[in-house]
């Protein structure tokens, strides 16, 4: 559990010369979940990767507690801050413990030699993501659901205080969405892993975010607590959509009720 | 769920020890076993020929030679060079081989790709037609820095970037290899060195060549042998190996010095052998798994087992003459590439 928060300041990004990002600032709160959420092409994804350092900033800067993120070494920042990207590849005929052991890498020495606390460390990685059963498969066996539990035990394996994921619930059912934020959620709660993500679904999101940072065109419309943020205003200005947001029964948190042009008034 | 392994001992095993152990088992064997076919293979280089010669008089050449005696010169000047050829080449291929399809996660990636072979070949022929050398202990200079030349050139225009570098590589193969051609239809002189270099041989060197060139290999083969957890993380793409902590571009230029180390020297040594360098890390994949610490020691026994096994083979088939190692390896190669390909497991990579 760290109490440092990851923070951007003034940060620019972009691909080419097209600036997609100009001049954000953003808290992620330590010891919180955080969504992003926003229509396509807002720059959420960029916006995680340049928190991640995979994307180089063009202006501003990062900083973990008083550290400029950029001017750590790599390794430092790998066993501080995790990253779960989109474009993670799973090589054929790896098996599940194995992948699972390469997020000890960042702890590891060049030949990268196993220490009986690195397997203790993937083990209980293994377990909590409730992959241990399959410790022996290969990946490219296993389901979507499975498959995306075993990268997130990868990046438990790297037993970082903070978690970045891009997308996590992406081509996954709405059942293996719920368990996989329940799975976070569970992290956080009993680890006090801070944990920031982007969402797709604005619903999910509003459920299982303690802070909700809604985006729009590469600038945060809105950002706090999802009861005060997801409005009808909110989801008009980032999504251009005009929505109904009900009370959620379940959770009680916000849920919104897209309208469209076949229904509703 | 979040429980601490102790408290789970449940019902269900958790990793099986057992199957880890025997996998472990199962590389370690594969280790040992091309081990072992390496060094028969070496005793084959040295025992076998178009000469016929008993294994005491092998053994008599290599530790008590006589001057006059034509069994010991054979053994000590061609059959000695050629399997210290054999080696150094062959582990270079396979290590190159391994670090190129790791680097660029290109199953079908092999040092040719970086147009490593055409810029060698290229320099090669210029040798012969410009300065007219055509000694190997000349011309294998000439091959080296016609691969650096070739590969410095490919990276730094495909820096980073896989497909960049794949694209960048056989478009300068493609441009070099007409330039070889022209220089071969008007000289014949140069196409008629040019023909017996490039179809992959590993007599006419001496040992002298050898000595001034291993060097290379084994920096190469040190920096493979380093690099090789590096390329664990890279398999996982390039931002999963960014995230875990490694400066990929650092990797990547690395790698990319490896490989012209190792594939120069081979190139140089040997001449544009196919095949090796595509087959052998497949084949390594295949016995020790997707570890590319496994791989990278697999890969340079693999390499020479393959290739100066090409060579005692192309020795044996023909009466009174031989084959040439490049012939066979592909030969050789073509099967054992197809057999992997119709495996379980392709192209881990």
């Amino acid at each position: 559990m760290s109490d440092l928060a990851l923070r951007a300041e003034g940060v620019s990004l972009g691909y080419d010369g097209r600036r997609v990002i100009d001049g954000l600032d953003l808290v992620i709160p330590p010891g919180r979940i955080t969504a992003i959420v926003g229509p396509n092409a807002c720059g959420k994804s960029t916006l995680l990767r340049g928190l991640a350092r995979l994307h180089p900033l063009e202006a501003g800067r990062v900083t973990l507690g008083e550290d400029d993120v950029s001017r750590m070494p790599r390794r430092e920042l790998a066993r501080r801050v995790g990253m779960l990207p989109q474009s993670s590849i799973a090589p054929d005929g790896v098996r599940v413990a194995e992948l699972v052991g390469r997020g000890r890498y960042p702890h590891q020495g060049w030949f990268g030699r196993h220490s009986s606390d690195d397997d203790a460390v993937v083990l209980a990685a293994l377990e909590s993501t409730g992959t241990a059963d399959l410790a022996d498969r290969q990946v490219q066996e296993l389901s979507g659901g499975q498959r995306q539990r075993v990268w997130i035990a990868m990046v438990l394996a790297q037993q970082t205080d903070i978690v970045l994921l891009d997308e996590p619930t992406t081509f996954l059912d709405v059942r293996h969405q719920l368990d996989l934020l329940d799975l976070l959620t569970e992290l956080n709660r009993t680890r006090g892993t801070t944990v920031a993500m982007v969402l797709h679904e604005l619903n999910l999101a509003s459920r299982y975010a303690d802070n909700l940072v809604v985006m729009s065109a590469g600038q945060i419309v809105a950002e706090g607590a999802p009861d005060v943020v997801l409005t009808q205003d909110v989801v008009l200005r980032a999504f251009g959509l005009e929505a109904q947001v009900v009370r959620d029964p379940v959770s009680g948190s916000p849920l919104v009720v897209p309208v469209g042009r076949f229904h509703g008034a | 769920m979040l429980t601490s392994p102790r408290e789970t001992s449940g019902e269900v095993t958790r990793p099986r020890p057992d199957l880890v152990r025997q996998r472990a088992r199962r590389r370690t064997l594969a280790l040992l076993t091309a081990l072992a076919c390496l060094l028969v293979i070496i005793l084959a280089s040295l025992a076998l020929g178009v000469r016929d010669i008993l294994p005491t008089e092998v053994w008599n050449a290599l530790t008590a030679p006589v001057t006059g005696n034509q069994d010991h010169r054979v053994v000590l000047e061609q059959r000695l060079p050629r399997t210290g050829v054999g080696l150094a080449a062959g582990a270079a291929l396979g290590l190159a081989g391994t670090l190129v399809q790791g680097v660029t996660r290109n199953p079908i990636a092999d040092p040719g790709l970086l147009g490593l072979n055409a810029g060698a070949s290229l320099a090669v022929v210029c040798a012969f037609w410009l300065l007219g050398i055509t000694a190997p202990a000349g011309y294998v200079w000439f091959a080296f820095l016609g691969a650096a030349a070739a590969a410095a050139l490919v990276f730094s225009i495909g820096a980073g970037q896989p497909v960049r570098l794949a694209l960048v590589g056989a478009t300068v193969t493609a441009l070099i290899t007409p330039l070889i051609t022209l220089v071969l239809l008007r000289d014949p002189t140069a196409f008629n060195l040019y023909r017996f270099w490039a179809v992959g041989s590993l007599t006419g060197r001496g040992l002298d060549t050898i000595a001034a060139l291993w060097p290379f290999v084994a920096v190469g083969a040190v920096l493979a042998g380093a690099l090789a957890h590096r390329l664990n993380m890279l398999a996982l793409g390039d931002d999963v190996a960014r995230a875990l902590g490694q400066r990929v571009g650092t990797t990547r230029t690395l790698a990319g010095v490896a490989v012209v180390l190792l594939a120069g020297t081979a190139t140089a040594l040997a001449g544009p052998i196919a095949l090796v360098g595509l087959a052998v890390p497949h084949a390594a994949r295949r016995l020790v798994g997707t570890d590319y610490r496994w791989i990278t020691a697999l890969a340079a026994m693999l390499g020479p087992v393959m290739l100066l096994g090409a060579d005692v083979i192309g020795r044996l088939v023909l009466p009174h003459t031989e084959l040439e190692a490049g012939v066979v390896a592909a030969l050789i190669g073509a099967p054992v590439l197809v057999a992997v390909a119709r495996g379980r497991t392709v192209a881990g990579v």
